[in-house]
């Protein structure tokens, strides 16, 4: 699905270069469940961005669905990031102005699909989460593990072939970890590849590869 | 996907109140300021095209330079211009004579009414789009002595009765006029307004049969209207109005002109053309790119506010830009969103402007000076709608580009690492620009007002006190006097052809010699042997007329200008010296009065002539001691009563008089009016954007102040930057303010000078109210507990 060859990257502050990522390379499947490690400023998020084309390696190639993702026009790399990619945040990342089912909505109407099947599909989701009751509040009336529920719906709402999180359980008391965690996996048996940064070795734990990050490399 | 934009922008205001009423009643006060602006567009829009053939109706303009170098143009031409372009060229369909519209007192029976009435020929129906309710257009001017009056003037003289073939009479022409048609009431507007037409070929009637076939001098007689035939190039007209107009310089020696040339406009681009001598009823474009200018500054300010709010509360949107963008979202598409969001509240401010100006429209000021007769429909609406969308656009543009920018990966990983405030300098110049433009605004107020009350006290040096002044309807004015006289009380009456500080209505070139090529040109009045006692005029040479009718004819006052002007170095000289005025008949000076301000301040010490001449008397003078105002006034009517039993009595007390035309009230409003609201919008901006401001530094307080920092000090930390704006504000827009008073002031003759005094003022006032706004937000940061802003971070 995704391959990574020789990506670097760094920041120049003053004269040093420090880098964050060195000549990393990194090949995930279709449905593979990849748990991210690694200690602070080991390079786990920008990895993470890197592969969800937020952000940009200094050096090296990326493949993504056998394209070259820097090659590619910032409208095809955006039409390839609206199918197959979803992002899950550690800190739910909800928009507050919006409504539940607002919030769920949002990605959709931004791959302009008509307003109907707009309508089916979050109610499919909400149906399949358990959140009709809740589509009518705001972020703020809810808990942060139903917060972070409607995040990963959102994520989820465009049926991407690859779930990005970047440590989902980490605002997230023991019990609300494990019920997202459950859902992840049961996630990645319909199909869904799926790559979390955690701390967690019992979250790492349902994954189906693990790689630990040091200093922006991969220990093996 | 539109609806999404809409919704959030509407949560987004409502959590941001402050930034929403900021914006809202900032735009909506500017807002409605243009949308009186866009009204008075679309009527100027309006104006002539009603008429069957605008694109082929042209008004002749002539184009004169006199021999002083100054150049007027007049919306009106020679009368045998006509003739001359129907006669010679074949291109020309049918030309018409239209002249001025001026007041004339119309009589029916005991009924008089003052109207507005033009003299034209029947062609005017072929060219103009006005129709007739009664009478046939073919014939209803051809005769002499006929007359057409509009629906409203028949029905004020003949209030249900049918008017034609009625015979009115004129104050100032002889014989009767015949009513012979009606206009139907006209909704569209022209810029022809009269209330009645009356036909061209009673002009040569009552002028003693002139012939004006002949009158080539007579420019400003009437206007030349031409109709072109169809696919006839407007090129040969210009051709043939060049070829006429040096036929005429070799035919004649035209007096005092040095050029004199034609010009032509199209009727349907008269309104919104230039400013024309009798131009008649339109507003030029000078006046509304004026109107427009001003506005649209004021719009911009309010849109600053806009855009300097937008960018210092960027910090709070970046979050939600962040997710958006890696929920798949585009720049183009968030960039949509924060333009809609803009829109959304310029359309909201537009909802407030629209109800603020229904509460305008029903002003009589508004009615009577901006918005005669305009009128709201659903396409002025729909025009304004646009007009608030690109408002919306433009205040809203420049902060969605910069928000929809920002790169998801920073600001969803650390907030407080993105660098926000690259545009900082760009908000400091919005608000630097904001205050300086209130600055200018105020300065010219003050300016103002000072020379206002400058004219207001500045003595004309002739007596106001005392006196009234009654225009006389006739001659009979001496009949009058006599009745006056027996009133105890009235000390003394003159008569007059005018009276002073208003304008003079004659004017000619006097000269020392007959033979003399230029005269000067002198105000004349006409009055009688009481007049200047009455005016407490000083003599320095001379004396006055002597009551005796005869030789006082034939002589005459001057003032020391006029002197000076026609060469005599000291007024004695001049005492018993012939001069000639207008004509070949000389007249002696008998004496000369020292200088005084015949004319108000606008106008600079002319030359003055005082004849004697109690025939042209249209005002009576008269001077009132120790009655009590109300009784004088009944005791004069009464008298009145008795030699003008049918007409109203128009009187004035002459400092009353003199005080209404000095003051300029509603100019004043109107200045006062912008000023205000410039000062509001730059204050709501700078108070929001400390707001914004003071909050992002919280924290930094928060952590001063638990090391130990006064109140004070952190008031000055938070509040300096912003009073160094208004000081830097000050010092730009001063320099600027000084020069545009300075120029406004060059319309008076005697003027004050714009002092230090008036600069210290303004400047003080911008600044007490701007640092006022500035520290009731600072103060609410510095008093706040540290702890609790330490602990919620």
């Amino acid at each position: 699905m995704l391959n990574l060859q020789h990506v670097s990257k760094w920041y120049n502050s003053g004269s040093n270069r420090t880098f964050i990522l060195k000549d990393l390379n990194l090949e995930v499947k279709e449905g593979e469940f990849v748990s991210i490690m690694g200690p602070s400023g080991s390079g786990k998020s920008t990895l993470l961005n890197i592969i969800g084309m937020l952000d940009e390696p200094s050096e090296g190639d990326y493949l993504f669905m056998g394209q070259a993702v820097q090659k590619l026009k910032e409208k095809h790399r955006s039409a390839l990031y609206k199918q197959y990619i979803g992002f899950v945040f550690q800190a739910y990342h909800l928009i507050d102005e919006l409504t539940v089912y607002e919030n769920i909505e949002t990605p959709l109407i931004y791959q302009d699909i008509k307003s109907s099947e707009r309508k089916a599909m979050v109610a499919d989701i909400l149906d399949r989460f358990q959140i009709v009751g809740k589509k009518d509040l705001f972020p703020s009336q809810l808990s942060g593990g139903q917060q972070q529920l409607v995040g990963i719906a959102r994520a989820l709402i465009a049926k991407p072939k690859l779930l990005l999180a970047d440590e989902p359980t980490g605002n997230l008391n023991s019990k609300q970890g494990e019920e997202i965690m459950a859902l992840f996996k049961e996630l990645n048996n319909e199909g869904v590849a799926i790559i979390q940064v955690t701390h967690s070795e019992k979250n790492a734990g349902y994954g189906s590869r693990i790689i630990n990050l040091l200093d922006g490399r991969i220990e093996n | 996907m539109f609806k999404n934009y809409f919704i959030t922008a509407i949560r987004s205001l409502q959590k941001n109140k402050l930034f929403a009423i900021v914006n809202i009643l900032g735009l909506s006060l500017s807002m409605c300021v243009c949308l009186v602006a866009l009204l008075q567009i679309k009527d100027a829009f309006t104006y002539d095209s009603f008429h069957p053939f605008p694109k082929r109706s042209y008004r002749i303009i002539t184009d004169i330079t006199g021999e002083n170098g100054i150049r007027d143009r007049w919306a009106t031409s020679p009368p045998p211009l006509a003739d001359r372009l129907s006669s010679l060229y074949p291109f020309v369909e049918k030309t018409v004579h239209v002249a001025p519209a001026m007041d004339e007192e119309l009589q029916f029976e005991q009924k008089k009414i003052q109207l507005k009435i033009s003299y034209t020929e029947p062609a005017f129906f072929d060219i103009f789009g006005f129709d007739l309710a009664v009478g046939n257009k073919r014939d209803a001017l051809a005769q002499p002595n006929s007359i057409v009056l509009t629906s409203k003037a028949a029905e004020l003289f003949f209030p249900g009765e049918n008017p034609l073939g009625k015979n009115l009479s004129f104050k100032n022409a002889s014989g009767n006029y015949v009513v012979t048609g009606i206009l139907k009431d006209n909704q569209e507007k022209s810029h022809l307004i009269t209330d009645a037409y009356v036909s061209f070929s009673s002009l040569e009637i009552n002028n003693h049969n002139e012939n004006l076939a002949d009158e080539w001098k007579k420019y400003s007689y009437s206007s030349t209207y031409v109709l072109l035939k169809e696919d006839a190039p407007v090129a040969s007209l210009e051709k043939a109005l060049s070829t006429i107009s040096m036929q005429n310089a070799a035919l004649f020696q035209l007096k005092n002109i040095s050029r004199l040339t034609y010009d032509y406009q199209r009727l349907d681009r008269i309104s919104l053309g230039e400013d024309l001598m009798l131009g008649g009823n339109y507003k030029s474009a000078n006046s509304l790119w004026i109107i427009s200018g001003i506005t649209f500054l004021i719009l911009l300010m309010a849109c600053f506010n806009y855009t300097n709010l937008s960018l210092a509360r960027s910090l709070s949107r970046a979050r939600e830009v962040g997710v958006r963008k890696a929920m798949g979202g585009s720049k183009r598409q968030l960039f949509y969103q924060f333009v809609t969001e803009s829109v959304t509240v310029s359309l909201f401010a537009l909802i407030f402007a629209c109800w603020l100006l229904f509460v305008l429209m029903k002003l009589p000021i508004m009615q009577e000076r901006l918005l005669n007769g305009v009128t709201l429909d659903l396409l002025t609406v729909c025009w304004f709608v646009v007009f608030a969308a690109l408002t919306g656009i433009l205040a809203g543009a420049l902060p969605a580009a910069v928000l929809s920018s920002f790169k998801p990966v920073q600001v969803l990983k650390n907030l407080s690492s993105v660098r926000m405030f690259k545009g900082l300098a760009l908000r400091k110049t919005l608000v630097v620009l904001q205050f300086g433009v209130s600055l200018i605004f105020i300065v010219f107020l003050v300016t103002v007002n000072k020379q206002i009350s400058f004219t207001m006290s500045y003595a004309y040096g002739f007596k106001e006190k005392d006196i009234i002044n009654i225009q006389l309807p006739d001659s009979k004015g001496h009949l009058l006097k006599h009745e006056l006289e027996k009133i105890p009380g009235v000390e003394r009456i003159s008569s007059s052809s005018d009276v002073f500080g208003f304008h003079s209505s004659d004017y000619a070139p006097m000269k020392k010699n007959p033979d003399d090529k230029n005269g000067i040109g002198t105000d004349r009045y006409f009055i009688d042997e009481s007049f200047i006692p009455n005016m407490n005029l000083t003599f320095v040479a001379g004396t006055n007329f002597s009551s005796d009718d005869q030789p006082a004819l034939k002589n005459i006052v001057l003032n020391e200008t006029a002197v000076k002007n026609l060469g005599y170095d000291q007024p004695g000289q001049v005492i018993g010296q012939s001069v000639w005025l207008n004509d070949s008949t000389p007249v002696k000076v008998v004496g000369v009065v020292k200088d005084f301000h015949y004319h108000n301040l606008k106008h600079v010490m002319g030359n003055l002539a005082l004849c004697y001449d109690t025939a042209r008397n249209n005002f009576l003078n008269v001077e009132a001691h120790g009655l009590d105002k109300g009784s004088a006034i009944s005791s004069l009517q009464t008298a009145w009563k008795k030699i003008y039993p049918a007409k109203p009595f128009t009187y004035s007390w002459y400092d009353e008089q003199l005080a209404i035309n000095r003051n300029k009230k509603e100019d004043v409003a109107m200045i006062s009016f912008l000023a205000v609201m410039a000062v509001t919008i730059a204050c709501l901006g700078l108070l929001a954007m400390v707001t914004y401001t003071a909050e992002i530094r919280q924290k930094e307080v928060s952590i001063r102040k638990v090391l130990g920092a006064q109140v004070m000090t952190i008031i000055m930390l938070l509040s300096k930057n912003f009073i160094w704006l208004l000081i830097l504000a000050s010092a730009i827009s001063l320099p600027i303010g000084y020069i545009v008073s300075t120029l406004f002031l060059q319309e008076f003759a005697y003027r004050i000078t714009v002092g230090w005094q008036v600069l210290l003022t303004s400047v003080f006032f911008i600044l007490t109210i701007g640092i006022f706004t500035i520290i009731s937000q600072t103060i609410k940061i510095a008093v706040k507990n540290p702890v609790k802003n330490l602990r919620t971070e």
